[in-house]
């Protein structure tokens, strides 16, 4: 492969010779001479555009250090102890220049150094020689210390080999520092590249890259590879008992390690896994566990969220994150769980989705999963099957605005959100998107988010706002869920409030016009308005209303919204419904629910007629309804229905 | 007008059907519909992690010269999608001189990055190793037929 890019690349330069090839940074380049050149256009030129970069490595052996530009194979050793040394220079180009081979021997008797106080010999004297031999010559030449500055510690010999290495060092500013390495076997160096078969502690001069018992050591500008290790640093990374590590440029990856720490992040048991550092910082991770109950803590840099996010996973379980400043993305195989405190998210599925972005209210985005807020009273959450959700989360008042997404297919349900009252699960209730629109819904909490404030903030027409314990305004298409009635008789209200139960529909709208108020009594009962119930050619029922045993459905016949009552055998709802009215003309009946019966009103609402379900007299009420032809649209349209053209 | 007879239409109709697959890649096509868009959060995966061979297309939208090398990319996106990851890194109004007025920090660190100094840039990269570079937009010493010629050869004899 290699053969073939560099023929390739042979033809490219014979063959267009129009074109100007050049390395800035050691890439074969073609210039076309067109294209947007902000230093071009008048604005201040820059002065390092041309500057070479070149590409230093280091061999130390025997207690020798040299610095070389393309290869080192000369006489290899098998085992190398290096000691330690301490170098900071800073190079001027009009020196370097100067010399075609320079190197710094320390003399036996240390008449060159100064001793410090931690024993180490350091040059501190500006007017000390050093000694300058050039290769051809072997002439001698004194250097002021001052001039390029040095210091220097330890028993060492330095060779510059080419002039161009010193304007990469000053370009680099390479500044090498208590570097260790012992017990290296077979080191290498080879343009550009270091190789080991082993060290007992492996350190590269002027880098962070370090590893201690680490065996198949590879090193270059780019890169870092171990085949295993006790530890690997990198950069400000550390992993323990590591295997197939490998880094390159601020990203390395590990089949497995016992531990991966990143700041004050840390992973453990961890295989197959990808981190990407920027700044000392984590901004990507793609992490499996090796281990079932793992948990990896990772800061979450959102303000008014938690200040971290613990991620408990199983064995094989995996997810990726992606950390910035303003916004923190995971995706989770199923299982995964995201604990912020309060907010917790568990992932449904497998690619199940969590973003947090910043805000003044931080905005978590989610899907395939249920995020949750949990407080001492209640507990409320959001469940997205497919698609994508999103909660403004106050993290001291909870859900603040929803949207819920809608309806894809019949696999795949519109969002749910919904409340649980922990003292009072009968006040709990439950909202369902059952329409094809996102459904935004806001959240009074104590004035956190006004009436009018929330009607500002959002443009859709399908909305609700919910002012606990007064009133639940919903708009549009949406259904309105209770859990079943506390029955006393069978219950005690601390078994009913830990009993696992289901939500039932209390009032499902089918119109996008439809308006219904929920005035809240006591928290629990409701007096239900639907309003505008006038609906298009796409639905026929526009609302259906449960109390109990009884259903009431708006229903459109000939272009009119009827109203039809019809008892359930299958109780689906409680009755949690006392009054219903409805904008309707008066041309049928209102059926009222008082005191957990139902009956016919009339229209200035006052009860005519009453019973008490499953009674005797229910049932007759029952039966007269039928009778009455509440079931049978048939018959209801022939006894309420518009007049028949007696001419068709 | 010139009428089509029935051999006409159909071999109309079978001509569309052979290059429908290609109007995905039309002259509307926005680069980063048709491209992996990459930026310094997910650069280190998509293009060094990437195995084989991938093209990252550097430019902006506020300068004249990148949309001059659009067509080619589409071109060779539509015919090497197959062998080629082609990625697109967009340089927004931070990099704008006549925007931004710190724009001179932000080129440098994409220079230091990515060798980027000019829009727009190709950077063509093997297993994740940068390995060659066309810096500029198409000219008339250098046509797009003859950047072309030297991505494609690049593409089809490794």
């Amino acid at each position: 492969m290699k053969l073939n890019y560099k023929v390739f690349l042979l033809i490219i330069i014979l063959s267009i010779y129009i074109f100007h090839v050049s390395a800035t940074d050691g890439v074969p380049t073609t210039n076309t001479g067109g294209g947007f050149d902000p230093n071009a256009e008048g604005y201040e030129a820059d002065a390092t555009h041309d500057e070479v970069e070149t590409i230093i490595t280091t061999d130390i052996r025997d207690g020798i250090v040299n610095f070389f530009k393309d290869v080192f194979n000369k006489n290899p050793a098998t085992t190398t102890q290096v000691v330690k040394e301490v170098f900071n220079f800073d190079l001027f180009e009009n020196f370097a220049s100067m010399m075609d081979q320079f190197s710094i021997t320390r003399t036996p008797s240390g008449d060159n150094f100064n001793d410090k106080k931690n024993g180490n010999n350091v040059l501190t004297d500006p007017d000390t020689p050093l000694s300058y031999t050039p290769e051809s010559d072997g002439g001698t030449l004194e250097i002021k210390t001052s001039t390029p500055q040095f210091k220097i510690a330890g028993a060492y010999q330095m060779t510059f080999t080419n002039q161009n290495l010193f304007k990469a060092l000053r370009a680099r500013q390479i500044d090498y520092q208590n570097t260790v390495s012992t017990n290296v076997q077979n080191y290498e160096v080879k343009q550009g590249t270091i190789t080991a078969s082993s060290a007992e502690s492996f350190n590269v001069p002027g880098t962070a890259v370090g590893c201690t018992n680490c065996k198949n050591i590879v090193f270059s500008q780019d890169d870092f590879r171990v085949a295993a290790a006790d530890t690997v640093t990198y950069q400000t990374t550390t992993s323990t008992n590591v295997n197939n590590y490998e880094g390159k440029k601020g990203t390395f990856t590990v089949t497995t390690a016992d531990s991966v720490t990143i700041g004050s992040t840390t992973f453990t048991d961890v295989k197959d896994s990808t981190f990407s550092v920027i700044n000392n910082r984590l901004v990507y991770a793609d992490v499996k566990s090796a281990k079932d109950n793992n948990t990896a803590t990772l800061e979450n840099p959102i303000k008014g969220s938690s200040p971290d996010i613990k991620v408990d996973y199983a064995e094989n379980s995996s997810f990726e994150v992606s950390i910035m400043p303003n916004q923190v993305d995971f995706t989770m195989s199923k299982g995964v769980f995201l604990n912020m405190s309060k907010i917790t998210f568990r992932a449904a599925e497998n690619n199940a989705k969590m973003k947090i972005e910043a805000a003044e209210t931080p905005e978590y985005s989610m899907s395939r999963g249920t995020l949750e807020f949990t407080e001492k009273q209640f507990t409320e959450y959001i469940i997205s099957e497919c698609r994508a959700s999103t909660a403004k989360i106050d993290f001291d008042a909870g859900f603040i605005q929803v949207i819920l997404s809608p309806v894809l297919t019949a696999l795949c349900p519109g969002c749910r959100y919904s409340y649980i009252a922990k003292d009072d699960k009968e006040k709990s209730y439950s909202l369902l998107n059952t329409g094809y629109e996102d459904y935004t819904i806001g959240f009074y909490k104590d004035g956190f988010l006004p009436y009018a404030e929330f009607l500002n903030s959002t443009d859709t027409n399908s909305w609700g706002y919910v002012k606990l314990p007064e009133n639940i305004e919903l708009n549009a298409v949406i259904t309105y869920d209770r859990f079943r009635e506390f029955m006393p008789q069978i219950e005690s209200m601390e078994s009913y409030n830990s009993a696992e139960l289901e939500f039932m529909p209390v009032y499902m709208s089918f119109d996008y016009s439809n308006r219904a108020l929920l005035n809240l009594i006591g928290g629990k009962n409701v007096n239900l308005t639907i309003l505008n119930s006038n609906i298009d050619n796409k639905t026929d029922v526009a609302a259906e209303m449960n109390t109990g045993f009884h259903r009431i459905i708006e229903k459109k016949i000939s272009g009119h919204v009827f109203r039809f009552e019809d008892f359930n055998r299958q109780p689906k709802s409680p009755p949690y419904v006392l009054l219903y009215s409805s904008d309707l003309e008066d041309n049928t009946p209102l059926m009222g629910v008082i005191d957990k019966t139902l009956g016919r009103i009339c229209n200035s609402t006052q009860a005519i007629v009453v019973f008490t379900p499953n009674t005797e007299a229910e049932k007759l009420f029952r039966d007269k309804l039928q009778a009455w032809a509440a079931v049978s649209y048939d018959n209801m349209l022939e006894k309420y229905g518009p007049e028949k053209d007696e001419n068709k | 007008m010139k009428r089509r007879g029935f051999i006409g239409k159909v071999l109309k109709f079978g001509g569309a059907l052979v290059f429908a697959p290609k109007l995905l890649f039309g002259a509307d096509a926005k680069i980063s519909d048709i491209t992996t868009v990459v930026n310094d959060y997910n650069f280190s995966k998509e293009v060094y992690g990437c195995k084989g061979k991938a093209i990252v297309l550097f430019y902006s939208n506020w300068e004249s010269y990148s949309p001059t090398i659009f067509q080619l990319y589409r071109w060779l996106v539509s015919e090497y999608r197959d062998k080629v990851k082609f990625c697109s890194y967009e340089l927004d109004d931070s990099y704008n001189p006549k925007v931004n007025a710190n724009w001179k920090e932000n080129w440098a660190v994409i220079k230091e990055k990515y060798g980027v100094d000019l829009l727009p840039v190709t950077n063509m990269y093997l297993d994740g190793g940068l390995v060659y570079r066309v810096r500029g937009s198409p000219t008339e010493k250098v046509p797009e037929q003859e950047i072309r010629k030297i991505i494609v050869k690049w593409i089809e004899n490794q």
